[in-house]
């Protein structure tokens, strides 16, 4: 029997030793973590108080009468076999094993598990010391931070799916700030991750004018987008915007509307074209044989033959539109077809050179060089067409005291075509324009031209079907074409 | 793709003898097997390897969809014997394994002469009249127990929980270093190993048997030992005096001597 309980002991004893003794005990029985011994296969044999004041067990319940694992819920105690015994056995200790005990009363108490195993002096495995710590409020902790990890990373994988909708996607918090902007809403408002946080109309430019008139509406009737302008330093940026009020912020889908808004300009071109360009030889031609037919026999002949070539000119005329149209849209369809055949350049060049020089009345202008016996492979009656566009829009866009020039040589290994004027040329920034469907350097038709602005379009996708291409160079004082052709 | 490497293939003992091969079960790789293995490498061939997903396995090779249940580990383990060209080996496989081994029997019986099984468990789930010691919601816990023990607290974060972060060495020592892998990978496993049910595969069995059953073992428990023997055609049937799931650490020399009393005497190897 221990003397612990009997203080006049420790007055006795004036050495301390007993009470050194008597400390250490305490220490093991009130220690702040729950102790326990084992034997190898896990019968408890010795325990302390603190352990049995959380669990709630006598001494006697439990002392040489249980094994460890049978304190454990069913799912520690295959946790117990699988892992922990095995890593005990394997390495001698354990250390923070995550457990639940269950309690007398059938709770159940989360604590953090260190074990080892103690040798006798003939370095035997005899005992298992077990340290157990009450972790009820760290198992809490844990739970907290592992909800957080999960949060982040489901909120990570959010942003991931955001980052990749191309519509631009906006979060105004209900105080007014810039709260969340995917990628695309950035690019459309061509702004950084700067904005977020800061109040929208100061940190998005050009919101302020337009967030009166972007519907919205609650999530269950998200309204229809409205087509807006949304002012760039750069250009007007039209968007299809709509916004949903989630209660929490609204948030605000933004499309940008440039292709669509391209396909309009298309199709005002096309009507600009029936109108116009359809109309004038029309009522030419229609105007001249209504007057051949009222006035016929008192008309002279030749008034008669000039009414006859009108006709025939604006009907030419109208003639060379449809085709223009139908190529491009063949061309667009992808069925368009050139022949690959050999032909002289010579007989190409001079041909384009005579049609501009007759239809434009410019025969004295127009001067022309080729290369003897210069043999191209491609298409002759396309290239011949792709030459005379280039020639008819050097002949329109130069004064007309000035001459044309058009050449054909060998270059690099390819036939080159040069056409050369002295007009005031190309400013840099048209220079690929120039090729661009329905484009008009002159749209108030100042230069008698009028035309389709399909032509320099026409010409660059047929000869790059021939494997040849179109380059411009321009200054101030003239504009230089070259047309390139594989040669035979 | 190289199975060997996959299954981090280790081969000792005699090169041409008699094939023995150990298969570690759920929770631990072929570590488990250091205490008995070494007691065959003077007649046999000993083969240990880890399952995908384990030890030294490649993880790349780690599938859901192969691994969705024992037919994908049983697989494995016939893909080594091929590649090894083994027919006829001894297979002592632990828990979950000794339901591999059963499946791989099953399918390639000329691969495998003796089967041993180490406190196998067809089903660990009470189904009827059967007991598997178990039931869905304790498979639950074993799943929260395995959360709560792979979160890496006991390593990485140990020490800045216990704000012992300016001592990294203390989060070295606190390290459980043996039997460790991917928490998602020994989830998966957790639930295709305590979810299975290869109770109809026993009866197939054609390869001579030794069940191999713990005292005190809660994971099989004694019914359950005595259901796989009365369902394997011609097994015997040992209870080992260990307690616990793991006799081949607890007690290697009672598991040692009960499988080589079950093997043919010394007739063959060298």
């Amino acid at each position: 029997m221990s003397e612990r309980h009997r203080p006049e002991a420790a007055t006795a004893d004036p050495t301390a030793d007993g009470l050194l003794e008597e400390s250490l005990e305490v220490l093991y029985e009130d220690a702040p973590c729950g102790y326990l011994s084992t034997t190898l296969d896990g019968l408890i044999v010795k325990v302390n108080r603190t352990f049995l004041s959380w669990t709630g067990y006598g001494r006697e319940e439990i002392v040489d009468t249980r094994r460890l694992w049978e304190l454990f819920p069913a799912g520690d105690r295959i946790f117990y076999q699988t892992h922990y015994a095995p890593l005990l056995a394997m390495q001698g200790a354990v250390r923070e094993i995550a457990l639940e005990l269950v309690r007398a009363d059938g709770s159940l108490l989360p604590v953090i598990v260190n074990a080892s195993v103690q040798r006798d002096a003939e370095g035997r495995p005899r005992l298992v010391r077990t340290t157990l710590i009450d972790a009820s409020e760290r198992r809490e902790y844990e739970r907290e931070l592992v909800r957080a990890r999960a949060l982040a990373e489901s909120r990570s994988r959010v942003s991931l799916a955001m980052a990749h909708v191309t519509e631009g996607v906006l979060l105004v918090a209900p105080d007014g700030e810039v709260e969340v902007m995917n990628a695309a809403a950035f690019t459309l408002l061509d702004v950084d991750e700067h904005v977020l946080g800061r109040p929208v109309e100061e940190a998005l430019p050009g919101w302020g004018e337009i967030v009166g008139r972007i519907p919205v509406g609650p999530p269950d009737r998200p309204p229809a987008p409205a087509s807006l302008p949304l002012a760039r330093a750069d250009r007007e940026l039209w968007v299809a915007a709509a916004g949903v009020d989630s209660g929490e912020g609204i948030v605000y889908t933004l499309r940008d509307l440039s292709a669509e808004r391209r396909l309009d300009e298309i199709r005002d071109d096309i009507v600009a074209i029936a109108s116009h360009e359809f109309r004038t030889p029309l009522a030419g031609a229609f105007g001249a044989a209504k007057t051949l037919l009222a006035l016929d026999d008192r008309l002279d002949a030749d008034t008669r033959r000039q009414l006859l070539e009108t006709v025939v000119e604006q009907t030419e005329r109208l003639t060379k539109i449809v085709d223009d149209l139908l190529v491009t849209s063949s061309l667009d369809a992808g069925v368009f077809r050139v022949e690959q055949s050999v032909f002289d350049a010579a007989g190409v060049v001079g041909r384009a050179v005579a049609a501009v020089g007759d239809a434009r009345r410019a025969e004295m202008r127009l001067e022309w060089e080729v290369a003897p016996g210069l043999a191209v492979r491609g298409d002759p009656a396309r290239t011949e067409q792709a030459l005379a566009t280039v020639i008819d829009n050097a002949v329109v866009y130069s004064p007309e005291d000035t001459p044309v020039r058009v050449t054909a040589e060998v270059r690099r290994g390819h036939a080159r075509f040069t056409v050369v004027d002295q007009g005031r040329g190309i400013p840099p920034e048209e220079r690929e324009r120039v090729f661009e469907k329905f484009y008009r350097g002159d749209p108030n038709q100042l230069h008698g031209g009028g035309g389709t602005g399909l032509g320099l379009y026409i010409a660059r996708e047929v000869i790059s079907r021939m494997n040849g291409r179109i380059e411009i160079t321009s200054s101030g004082t003239g504009t230089s074409v070259a047309v390139e052709l594989p040669l035979a | 793709m190289d199975v060997l490497r996959r299954n981090d293939v280790r081969l000792s003992g005699v090169p041409g003898a008699q094939a023995i091969v150990f298969a570690h079960g759920f929770g631990c790789d072929q570590n488990m097997w250091r205490y008995v293995a070494p007691a065959f490498e003077d007649r046999y061939r000993v083969v240990l390897f880890d399952h995908v997903g384990a030890g030294g396995s490649d993880l790349s090779a780690y599938s859901r969809d192969r691994y969705a249940s024992l037919d994908g580990y049983a697989q494995d383990l016939l893909e080594i014997l091929r590649s090894l060209e083994l027919r006829g080996t001894v297979f002592v496989g632990h828990s979950v394994s000794a339901m591999i081994g059963v499946l791989a029997a099953n399918r390639e019986p000329e691969r495998f002469d003796r089967l041993v099984l180490v406190g196998p468990s067809p089903c660990y789930i009470d189904d009827g009249a059967y007991v598997g010691g178990f039931s869905s919601e304790d498979i639950a816990g074993l799943l929260r127990s395995l959360e709560s023990n792979y979160l890496g607290w006991s390593s990485a974060m140990a020490p800045a929980i216990m704000g012992n972060s300016e001592r990294p060495e203390l989060g070295e020592e606190l390290t459980n270093s043996f039997c460790r892998t991917d928490p998602k990978i020994a989830e998966h496993f957790a639930r295709v190993t305590f979810l299975s049910d290869n109770r109809a595969d026993l009866h197939e069995v054609r390869v001579p048997t030794l069940v191999l059953q713990c005292s005190e073992d809660v994971i099989a428990p004694l019914d359950v030992g005595s259901y796989v023997h009365r369902s394997i055609p011609g097994s015997e049937l040992v209870v080992l005096r260990a307690t616990g799931h793991c006799p081949n650490l607890s007690a290697p020399d009672e598991t040692i001597a009960a499988i080589e009393e079950f093997l043919p005497r010394a007739g063959t190897g060298v």
